[in-house]
């Protein structure tokens, strides 16, 4: 059923071409993932990444294993991408981290016709965040994001690089800033605090 | 070493390992030496035990006189917690929790109560399912993995319930504890992501202190009537367990012989 | 088996062939078409909801796959039973009833909500699943057909023939057994909680099928006149008959111990007197039953014995098709009874009500072309196998009368059959 050999390696002569012809578009543009690295190895991920995200789907819904590390959710919320307005573009969006190579390689998955393909939205109300802070948050983002424009559009493989290389400030003020979130969100999740409330009975 | 055994949790394999080591005791001192080694390995394979296991059985018990007759705030609290929107047609949408108002027709007395998923212990929703798409997780919740369902809806046929949903069109903006898409087959999972979130937590404690409680729970506990329990079916001394047998709870049909993992108080 | 008989491929080139042709496929294009929508837009845009999950297509593909292990009957006759009259139609039977299969697979597995995953179903299997034990029934089916077609086919094999006639009738009672095993076993549903399901469901596909190798006998008798002989349509108006008293009597059982059963009241209220009422009883009883009985008895001249062959035939399909919208969609609409002793106020899902079900014309669409493609597929096997007899001048009596001097051989192994049946 799979041909997956032969399309890998297609890929990664692609990959390689890319890399060595910068100037060539002939290869999928991979977005950059956020964070110093991938879950595994890169290489590994790039060759492996289906039938790690099938077996641990099936230890999550068979076996309730949650806390392995090749979670379909963690992928997202790793790969995916924001737009002019940090707004999370949907990682299975025409070039986007999870169509890009499957564009190339013409496979296709149906996971996000139910999995969700951007983060949940951080709905501050409910997490307690003073109004202000939280303005001044969205704010700062927005400005930032908006000049540099350097998460959203990615042109080429090479800009991504160098991204990697010299991650300008505002990105790791943006990743810091997000983890922050996150944690507020995970704690309110898992502590149902009567905040929670709210949004029950909204 | 006697500590390192008593330590570990308190479940069957354990126990063997403890009479195991006792046994290795008596054999020698030149054994109990080379044992040494042992526990620290035997603990490693207890450790490494991971997912559920048939050491619970989660369930319900709804108390139908809390339940306030009008009041659904269990379906609230359900269809927000896995993103569920109504399309304005009830028989079509999703409903993995709905509201049913009863009289009794001797005497004329109302009741309200919830109706879901019942997790039967030998559910016929499992039994007929082409695919085994539709199981029951060793802790007793019985789900769809809709990744192998095919939507053959066999399964809604045979519940006797009528408590699983057909997805009959697309889904946008689903959240991410929650995916569900068309044409696959969904009901009450039990808030199996709030059960597993609280799983790696250590297994002596008692169960209903560390798990999360199900959306619906949650919700009726806020909107004051605490109507529904959750909990541990086979721990005795479980909240829920107690519950159960000081109120008598029944089965909704239980000339079936289904043994659900939800009762109903005064049904 | 019979030097007498020589076979031969559908030679006609008239131009009702080719009507008949364009017409399949024009209808299979169409019920594609309605597959598409309804896998694109979800069941949404069919009449099916939470209450009645197995709509329309059901009914036709319920249909098709019992008319498909009827209409192997032809073969059983000929080979196991030794009737003569059905030797030359036998392989006729086995390729038709092989393509109203594949027809009624094919609407079962687009009306599946994600027919994508077909794959799925082929690979894993809940063994505990009546569904999956089909699945295997299906293919088993279709490869027991090609072999007893093979060895029909086969000169040196003709000795198979009975052995292969066997194992076919085994697994055809076997697998219209499972097909009504699939309903029987529903706990849940009142209706259909009964074992007599299985029974009813092989006097259905004995009618269905008979019925419908009669319409398409008649059919290809346009072009191939030797299909047909006096004898046969005789012969097949007295089967059809019999098939059609056992259906009647095991309808009228299984509502009988409904009514038995207390806690079933409602639900046969339901059925005998509620929406599907006028279809089970005009629609089965009547027309289905009653309607072809009479047709076929009645001795009036003015209408030909073929005539009363095509109207009791047609009546007889329609009915049962009826019978079984009124089993599949009259069981699901009818309400679970969850609180014996309670009345049911108020629910968000209507619990305790009626629901109504109107199936949509994608439904009818879908249902239709796997129809079609079961009748264009056997036009198209007729015409590249030789499974249908040759023309002769003068077919029908000839052949009878031929036929049982030549029979001495077959009768004998008939009889070695029975006392194997029996002995087993
Ligand atoms: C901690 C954040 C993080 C998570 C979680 C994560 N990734 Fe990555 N991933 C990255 C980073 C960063 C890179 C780029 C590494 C590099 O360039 O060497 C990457 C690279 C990749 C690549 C190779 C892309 C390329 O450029 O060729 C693939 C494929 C991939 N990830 C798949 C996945 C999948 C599938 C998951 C979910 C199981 C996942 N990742 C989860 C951060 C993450
Ligand atoms: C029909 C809907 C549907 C489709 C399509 C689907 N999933 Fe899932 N998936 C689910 C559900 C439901 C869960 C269970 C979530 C839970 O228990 O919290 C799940 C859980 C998972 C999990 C574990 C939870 C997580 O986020 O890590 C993984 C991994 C996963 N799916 C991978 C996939 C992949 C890969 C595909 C595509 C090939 C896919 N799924 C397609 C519905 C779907
Ligand atoms: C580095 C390029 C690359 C990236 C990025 C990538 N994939 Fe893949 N993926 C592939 C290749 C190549 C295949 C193999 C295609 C085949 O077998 O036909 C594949 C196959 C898959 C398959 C199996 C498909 C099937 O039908 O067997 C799944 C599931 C999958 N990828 C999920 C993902 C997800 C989810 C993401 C985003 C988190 C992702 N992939 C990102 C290259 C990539």
């Amino acid at each position: 059923m799979r041909f997956r050999l032969p399309h890998v390696m297609l890929l990664l002569i692609g990959l390689l071409l890319m890399n060595t012809v910068a100037a060539d578009n002939s290869g999928p543009i991979i977005p950059k993932g956020k964070g110093e690295q991938c879950v595994a190895d890169t290489d590994f991920m790039r060759r492996n990444h289906m039938d790690l995200i099938v077996h641990q789907r099936d230890e999550t819904v068979i076996r309730g294993i949650r806390d392995e590390p090749f979670s379909l959710a963690e992928c997202v919320d790793c790969h995916v991408q924001t737009d002019a307005n940090a707004k999370p573009i949907r990682i299975d969006a025409e070039g986007q981290f999870c169509s890009s190579c499957h564009t190339y390689v013409a496979a296709k998955i149906d996971c996000f016709g139910c999995h969700a393909a951007v983060p949940d939205p951080i709905d501050d109300k409910k997490l307690g965040f003073a109004p202000a802070a939280n303005e001044a948050i969205e704010a700062y983002l927005a400005r930032n994001l908006a000049e540099n424009n350097s998460v959203g559009d990615r042109s080429s493989v090479e800009s991504n690089r160098l991204a990697a290389k010299n991650p300008p400030d505002l990105a790791q003020t943006h990743d810091a800033l997000r983890t922050f979130r996150q944690k507020h969100v995970q704690a309110a999740h898992s502590a149902r605090t009567p905040l929670h409330r709210e949004s029950v009975l909204r | 070493m006697k500590s390192t055994a008593s330590n570990s949790p308190s479940n069957a394999s354990a126990a063997a390992r403890r009479r195991f080591l006792q046994g290795l005791g008596t054999i020698g001192a030149a054994l109990v030496a080379g044992s040494a080694v042992l526990p620290a390995n035997a603990q490693a394979t207890v450790k490494e035990i991971k997912g559920v296991t048939g050491k619970h059985r989660w369930g319900l018990l709804i108390d139908t006189t809390k339940c306030a007759t009008g009041c659904d705030a269990c379906v609230r609290g359900c269809n927000a917690e896995h993103g569920i929107n109504s399309t304005g047609n009830p028989d079509t949408d999703a409903q993995w929790i709905r509201k049913i108002e009863l009289k009794d027709n001797l005497t004329g007395q109302l009741s309200s109560l919830p109706m879901m998923c019942q997790h039967c212990e030998s559910a016929p929703c499992v039994d007929v399912c082409p695919t085994g798409a539709s199981f029951k997780r060793a802790d007793g919740v019985v789900l769809v993995n809709k990744h192998t369902c095919i939507g053959c809806r066999y399964c809604m046929m045979a519940c006797p319930y009528k408590a699983r949903s057909f997805i009959h069109e697309p889904i946008t903006d689903q959240l991410t504890r929650a995916p569900r898409g068309k044409g696959t087959v969904e009901s009450c999972t039990l808030c199996v992501h709030r059960i597993d979130a609280s799983g790696s937590q250590p297994a002596e404690k008692s169960a209903e202190k560390t798990v999360q409680q199900p959306a619906c729970a949650v919700s009726c506990k806020e909107d004051a009537h605490n109507a529904i329990t959750f909990g541990d079916l086979n721990d005795p001394d479980s909240e829920i367990v107690q519950a159960i047998e000081r109120s008598q709870a029944q089965q909704v049909r239980a000339d079936l012989n289904l043994n659900t993992g939800v009762r109903y108080t005064r049904l | 088996m019979n030097p007498t008989h020589r076979f031969q491929c559908l030679k006609s080139y008239q131009a009702s062939y080719w009507f008949c042709v364009v017409v399949c496929a024009l209808l299979i294009g169409l019920g594609a078409y309605c597959a598409l929508t309804m896998e694109h837009a979800g069941h949404i845009v069919s009449g099916m909801n939470n209450h009645v999950v197995w709509g329309l297509p059901h009914v036709f593909a319920v249909s098709l796959i019992v008319s498909a292990s009827g209409a192997l009957n032809g073969a059983t006759l000929a080979s196991v039973f030794g009737n003569p009259h059905y030797k030359p139609i036998a392989r006729l039977s086995v390729a038709l009833a092989m393509c109203l299969l594949i027809g009624g697979l094919l609407v079962l597995v687009l009306d599946l909500g994600r027919p994508d995953r077909l794959i799925v179903a082929m690979t894993t299997y809940n063994f505990r699943s009546i569904f999956a034990w089909n699945i295997f029934l299906y293919t088993g089916f279709l490869i027991i057909g090609v072999g007893y077609l093979w060895m029909m086919m086969e000169k040196r094999f003709h000795r198979h023939v009975l052995t292969a006639g066997r194992i076919a009738l085994f697994w055809r009672i076997v697998l219209t057994s499972g097909t009504g095993c699939i309903f029987g076993f529903l706990v849940g549903r009142n209706a259909l909680d009964s074992a007599l399901l299985a029974p009813m469901f092989i006097a259905l596909s004995l009618v269905m099928g008979t019925a419908a190798l009669s319409l398409v006998l008649v059919v290809l008798a346009k072009w191939q006149p030797a299909v047909l002989t006096t004898a046969l349509i005789q012969s097949l108006n007295r089967v059809l008959i019999w098939f059609l008293l056992a259906l009647l009597y095991f309808s009228v059982v299984h509502h009988l111990t409904n009514l038995y059963v207390s806690e079933h009241h409602d639900i046969e209220r339901h059925l005998l007197s509620g929406e599907h009422a006028a279809l089970f009883w005009v629609g089965h009883i009547l027309l289905g039953v009653i309607a072809p009985i009479v047709i076929i008895v009645s001795r009036k001249p003015e209408f030909a014995l073929i005539t009363r062959m095509v109207v009791s035939s047609a009546c007889a399909l329609l009915g049962s098709a009826a019978l079984l919208y009124v089993i599949i969609i009259g069981s699901q609409s009818s309400p679970q009874v969850l609180f014996p002793g309670k009345t049911v106020v108020q629910s968000s899902f209507g619990d305790g009500g009626f629901t109504s079900y109107q199936p949509s014309l994608w439904e009818w669409g879908l249902g239709i072309g796997g129809v079609f493609l079961a009748l264009l597929l056997c036009l198209v096997v007729l015409r590249v196998l030789p499974l249908l007899p040759e023309s002769t001048h003068g077919s029908g009596l000839r052949v009878n009368g031929v036929q049982s001097a030549l029979e001495p051989s077959d009768s004998t192994d008939h009889s070695a059959a029975s006392v194997a049946v029996s002995g087993s």
